[in-house]
């Protein structure tokens, strides 16, 4: 056992002298660590610079710190892409006792969106969700009835009561606007509260995305509802953003 | 300067081991080949101990090749001042090289849960120890033609 401990020691001096610090006559720029940590760089060329790194003070500390960044970043990123469930979102963003009215101005005034846009979409999600359900062809079971049942009257109490809102929903189904019903199969489909990021690419809409990504172009004033902060339903979202995404669920 | 870009070299060869990435014998004996015949004896230790652990790692079972990973990052954490948050999650190091290592001194447990596995003895560390050992003597006497030191016999 002693010779053992000797041995180990004796390998971990050959490794530190490995180590002893070396004057370099350049140092890696701040592109290269940041492609190494996000491994976008090639093996080799990040094995050098690991090399560097561990015989160069300096560009031990510069790593250091930005390897902290990097990771807080990250950390931040998480956190915008974690989206409460449903209710909760609700629950967060809807004062109990306000009126319809005053809940969309709260949540587009400040960003200067048109009010009446933004009613529109919300209001085509609600029923969006709630029509087909309350119509019921396409529920195959009593679970599924009664949680999303339960979804929409807690969406409804939260909302208060709104005049119009039925015929608000009976225009826009009749007109063809865009805005189909949603089945609740495929809601259903989709898991709402685990999301994925997606990077919004030129030429894309709300109803593209929907499309392309979910394979349901009916799903998108769902999908904008979910990412509602990155502008309003009328408007394509900016190319180059992070939105979020569901999550299908597997097949049972 | 050559032996200081020799260093260089080794050790990034030493950041794939760590990382687990594949290294050939031939790109090491290239390397070693390199060495000078009048170099010190940390030089040559550092050489025959690298020819050592690329040979372990492209012959031994997955079971040595992790303990390899271990044994490299336990020995390499140990160099440099302290600097390790605390308290420390040892699976953050999956998938990272030397410069992640530097610096954190791990108890043997940690080094060997950085590599996925859990462990309260020093059984595996003495194993790879022996057979590094084993195989640094053999190199040295095959490439030097000299006796190893003491250390190693």
């Amino acid at each position: 056992m002693k010779g053992d401990d000797n041995r180990a020691e004796f390998f971990s001096e050959i490794l530190a002298h490995e180590l002893a610090p070396i004057e370099h006559d350049s140092h890696p720029d701040l592109d290269l660590m940041l492609a190494a940590l996000e491994g976008t760089i090639q093996p080799e060329v990040r094995s050098k610079l690991s090399a560097h790194i561990a015989t160069c003070r300096s560009c031990r500390v510069r790593w250091k710190r930005l390897s902290q960044r990097v990771a807080e970043a990250t950390e931040t990123q998480k956190g915008r892409t974690r989206v409460p469930s449903f209710d909760a979102y609700v629950s967060e963003r809807v004062p109990r006792r306000a009126t319809l009215g005053d809940r969309l101005r709260e949540l587009f005034e400040v960003r200067t969106v048109s009010l009446a846009a933004a009613s529109t979409a919300a209001l085509a999600v609600m029923l969006a969700v709630a029509i087909p359900l309350l119509r019921g062809p396409a529920v195959r079971t009593s679970e599924q009835i009664e949680a999303l049942s339960s979804r929409i009257e807690i969406l409804q109490n939260r909302l208060g009561p709104s005049d119009g809102l039925s015929q608000f929903g009976n225009d826009v189904l009749s007109s063809g606007d865009g805005v189909r019903p949603i089945s609740a199969a495929a809601l259903n489909a989709f898991d709402w509260d685990a999301v994925v990021s997606y990077t919004v690419r030129p030429g894309d809409n709300w109803e593209r995305i929907a499309e392309d990504q979910l394979k349901s172009a009916d799903l998108w004033p769902l999908v904008w509802f979910l990412n509602r902060e990155s502008g309003p339903p009328d408007a394509p979202p900016p190319a180059g953003e992070e939105i979020v995404l569901p999550t299908r669920r597997s097949a049972r | 300067m050559n032996e200081l870009l020799l260093r260089e070299d080794r050790l990034s060869i030493w950041d794939r081991l760590i990382r687990g990435e594949p290294v050939s014998m031939e790109e090491c004996d290239e390397l070693v080949g390199r060495l000078a015949s009048d170099a010190c004896p940390e030089e040559k230790s550092a050489c025959m101990l690298l020819l050592a652990s690329v040979r372990v790692s492209n012959e031994r079972s997955e079971a040595m090749r992790r303990n390899l990973r271990a044994a490299l990052r336990y020995w390499f954490s140990h160099s440099g001042s302290k600097d390790r948050p605390e308290p420390f999650d040892p699976t953050v190091l999956d998938g990272t090289g030397l410069e992640s290592a530097l610096g954190l001194y791990l108890s043997w447990p940690e080094a060997m849960e950085s590599v996925g596995r859990t462990t309260v003895d020093y059984t595996a560390l003495n194993r790879i120890t022996e057979l590094l050992r084993t195989r640094c003597a053999e190199e040295w006497k095959d490439r030097l033609g000299s006796s190893p030191p003491n250390e190693l016999s």
